[in-house]
């Protein structure tokens, strides 16, 4: 048993679902402690009933569950799941569900060992203010609920100080707390409105700072993280808490907040040096002297996420190579920041292998700074190079290929001018090679200090290559031009295609370079929108087994002959992405229907050639389908639903409306905006 | 150089290198805590091990004696299992019955290295594969009542991956 445990150890869930449905043995040895961590019982607009599926079933299993999301649910008996399961959960979340106050205490009485609670964009249950009034439920849930570390009650409109001073006060070992989203008044003024002459009696109707900063001063020598995302948090806020003598914080999430100071900011990194954990994304005020600052107060943090900053520049970024000790890195978006600031910052420093997760999403980078990052982050768990248009070439994805073989989640969407070259390896071997010479022969033909310059070691002339914008080149002589570009890619496909097959057959990769099934461990990949790939890609490289996530979308070449390779190699599919494929046909989607078993989402939005026959194939064989997107699928039927109800587990059907697509309403919406086109120089 | 001997489930008796011997945590404890003394001459017995096994991983171990102590990983620490080495491939390249033999006398022996490569030898037999196929791979007999796959089936439709 424990050889088993071992094995199933190196699975990822997927997989080990799969080897709990072999036999007893097998399935015992998936319910192991450590595995049931890795999971949460997931219920997503579905109704809660002891006495109805699914809840009866799991009253039935022996297993147990430690962590349990509830989405957009509503209730009805809970009583048994709850004294059944309470005393195993851990970790409890209600986001947007439609629960009483009576039901929700009396789920939270049956719950001692509760690490983490989260009460997020639940209206109906705070609306009233009457939640956790009763001082005979107070007495009970502070027993419950003494061990709660961790707090969260993002988007909640109607939160209000005493309702915050209830919560908070039946959880005395609050280490973190999350109020995200939440209307926190920050303005002195309003709080001498509402506490005119008695401070002591906490307000019904408004949630202000000036309470919760008194709850973070008593509870300072136990708190670790904040979350004041999407809030109006200002400098003066920041000082205050940064003054707090016994707070020590550890993480400080202030995604999206416009009112904060520059000053603010530094009197905050200074006082809290015991700070790893910080999120400043899209916080307009964040500007390079902020970074600095940060780069030189918080030697010890670990991740820093400052997503669309767009005041920064690589002078700051620069600094970041400081932080010797940062896991996470998070700079997409900010506008300003350059090639250069890769090269001569971040990844100046040497290889680095503390570095795990890299967002650089719609940066204007150069090829030879992508490069650099490939050489120098070997550690690489996740890549986003998502909108870096002209800067990812295939010479960068080979370097990305040979030297980060650790990465699970690699983003290249909009990378356009990838080709199959890149992916397959194909001819590739001569120009890596090359690269790899003027590399070594560079510093010494010129003098050492060359080094430091990098188009001197560019072995091509790619960077900042649009000197004047090439869409004009292309309007003046569009159709002689396309018509070329058609030829001369047919011509190369078929020619790929050839080389492709002698391969296969010849089994030596004397002239191929890598192809992208070096990273075997790879579970998200994204090439939306990179139109050159074709089924070639599909055919010869796409051999990735653990390959979870995978989005195709708007790359139009693919069709039927790619599915084909592609159901086959890549089997632990849950989750693709095909909208604007115009070439996929009902056929190719009754391949994925009958062999890609585990899939839970698919999108396949605007595939024109789809009719109601996908629909069906969808309905026969999808037996773990959760979401499917056919908006725009014109040839199919008005009510898609109706074909599908044979799929239990489908709870979301994205189908066309008329009038412009608007989105789910309620709390789920709140999707981050794509990115915004970098500026071209 | 010093030997020691070490005496398998059936009565075959080795005479290995003690450096290689050591690769077992088993065979270190009795040497340097328990105190049998090898010079005696008197074999270790290995009561678990039949001598073909023994012999298949006394060859791994010479091969592997000089490897490096591995850096510690983290208990959560993704894991990987396309490291294995060519030569572990090749040496792994046996029928199930032997390599499951050498798992679980690597298992009672206590060779981490040995353990972990063949793990991952076994986790890359599993992936990607549905239940039938792994069914059908290692022989293993379908013990459920009729009718309880699809239930447990249903049931991990509601478990999903936790999100840190």
């Amino acid at each position: 048993m424990e050889i088993l445990v071992e094995i199933f150890g190196y699975l990822n869930p997927g997989d080990r679902f799969q080897v709990g449905l072999t036999c007893k043995r097998w399935l015992e040895a998936t319910q192991y402690q450590q595995f049931v961590n890795d999971l949460c019982l997931a219920f997503h607009k579905t109704h809660f009933s002891d006495s109805t599926s699914p809840v009866s079933g799991l009253l039935q299993s022996s297993r147990n569950f430690q962590n349990v999301v509830l989405s957009q649910v509503d209730f009805n008996e809970t009583e048994r799941f709850f004294s059944r399961f309470g005393e195993n959960i851990y970790e409890l979340s209600f986001k947007a569900c439609d629960i009483r106050e009576k039901t929700f205490t009396s789920i939270l009485m049956s719950v001692p060992n509760l690490r983490t609670l989260r009460i997020e964009g639940c209206r109906e249950l705070l609306m009233s203010g009457r939640l956790f009034e009763s001082a005979s439920d107070q007495a009970k849930l502070a027993e419950t609920l003494q061990n709660v570390t961790t707090l969260s009650l993002a988007c909640n409109r109607y939160l209000s100080d005493a309702l915050f001073k209830r919560t908070v006060s039946l959880m005395p070992n609050l280490e973190s707390i999350d109020l995200c989203g939440c209307h926190i008044s920050f303005h002195k003024g309003l709080y001498r409105k509402f506490y005119p002459g008695r401070p002591d009696d906490a307000s019904e109707s408004v949630l202000t700072f000036y309470y919760i900063s008194q709850f973070i001063e008593r509870q300072a020598d136990k708190l670790k993280s904040l979350n004041f995302s999407s809030t109006l948090i200002d400098g003066d806020a920041l000082e205050l808490l940064a003054g707090y003598e016994n707070l020590q914080l550890e993480t400080f999430n202030m995604n999206s907040c416009d009112q904060l100071t520059k000053p603010g900011i530094s009197t905050l990194v200074q006082k809290q040096s015991s700070l790893q954990h910080l999120d400043f994304s899209r916080s307009v005020r964040f500007t390079d002297s902020c970074l600095v600052k940060i780069c030189a107060h918080l030697p010890e943090l670990k991740s820093l996420k400052i997503r669309r900053c767009r005041a920064l520049t690589d002078l700051g970024i620069k600094q970041i190579v400081r932080l010797r000790k940062l896991q996470v890195l998070d700079i997409s978006e900010c506008e300003s920041v350059t090639g250069q600031g890769i090269i001569q910052g971040i990844a100046s420093a040497g290889p680095n292998p503390v570095l795990l997760e890299l967002y650089v999403s719609a940066l204007n980078l150069c090829e030879s700074s992508v490069i650099k990052i490939a050489e120098n982050f070997p550690s690489l768990r996740l890549l986003d190079l998502s909108y870096c248009f002209h800067s990812v070439s295939d010479l960068c994805l080979q370097i990305i290929f040979k030297n980060l073989i650790w990465l699970r989640h690699l983003n290249l969407d909009y990378c356009d001018k990838i080709s199959d070259s890149a992916m397959t390896g194909v001819g590739m071997l001569q120009k890596v090679q090359d690269f790899e010479t003027s590399k070594t022969t560079v510093p010494n033909t010129i003098e050492p200090a060359a080094q430091q310059d990098p188009d001197e070691i560019e072995p091509m002339p790619a960077v900042q290559l649009p000197v004047n914008p090439p869409e004009e080149l292309y309007k003046i002589s569009l159709r002689s031009r396309a018509e070329q570009e058609i030829v001369n890619d047919a011509m190369r496909k078929r020619a790929m295609m050839e080389i492709c097959q002698q391969n296969e057959f010849k089994e030596d990769a004397v002239t191929s370079g890598l192809s992208i099934d070096r990273l075997k461990g790879l579970r998200v990949l994204r090439l939306s929108q990179c139109n050159k790939l074709s089924d070639i890609s599909l055919m010869y490289a796409f051999k990735l087994k653990e390959l979870r996530e995978l989005s195709l979308a708007k790359c139009q070449q693919i069709s039927i002959v790619g599915i084909k390779s592609l159901v086959r190699n890549c089997p632990s599919l849950e989750v693709v992405d095909l909208s604007e494929c115009h070439n996929i046909n009902d056929k190719s989607i009754e391949l994925i229907a009958i062999h890609l078993k585990r899939l839970q989402t698919l999108s396949l939005d605007r595939c024109f050639q789809l009719s109601d026959f996908s629909l069906d194939y969808i309905a026969i064989h999808c037996k773990a389908l959760r979401t499917l997107d056919v908006r725009g699928c014109r040839n199919m039927c008005a009510e898609p639903n109706l074909r599908l109800v044979s799929v239990p587990t489908l709870k979301t059907v994205h189908i066309s409306k008329p009038g412009p697509y608007l989105g789910e309403a309620g709390y789920f919406v709140k999707k981050p905006p794509p990115p915004p086109m970098p500026k071209r120089i | 150089m010093s030997t020691i001997k070490l005496e398998t489930s059936d009565g075959v008796k080795f005479t290995v290198k003690t450096q290689v011997a050591k690769c077992s945590g088993t065979i270190r404890t009795m040497l340097e805590d328990i105190g049998i003394n090898p010079q005696d001459g008197e074999a270790i017995p290995l009561s678990n091990v039949h001598s073909t096994i023994l012999q298949k991983i006394l060859v791994w171990a010479e091969h592997h004696v000089d490897d490096p102590e591995p850096p510690r990983e983290d208990a959560d620490a993704a894991k990987r299992t396309d490291d294995i080495c060519s030569w572990d491939e090749d040496f792994l390249k046996v029928d199930q019955r032997t390599l499951f033999d050498v798992m679980l006398a690597a298992n009672y022996l206590d060779m981490k290295q040995l353990i972990a490569v063949c793990c991952k030898t076994v986790a890359n037999m599993i992936k990607g594969k549905t239940a039938d196929q792994i069914r059908r791979t290692f022989n293993i007999e379908n013990d459920f009542p009729p009718g309880e796959e699809d239930k447990i089936r249903l049931r991990n439709q509601f478990c999903e991956e936790r999100s840190r």
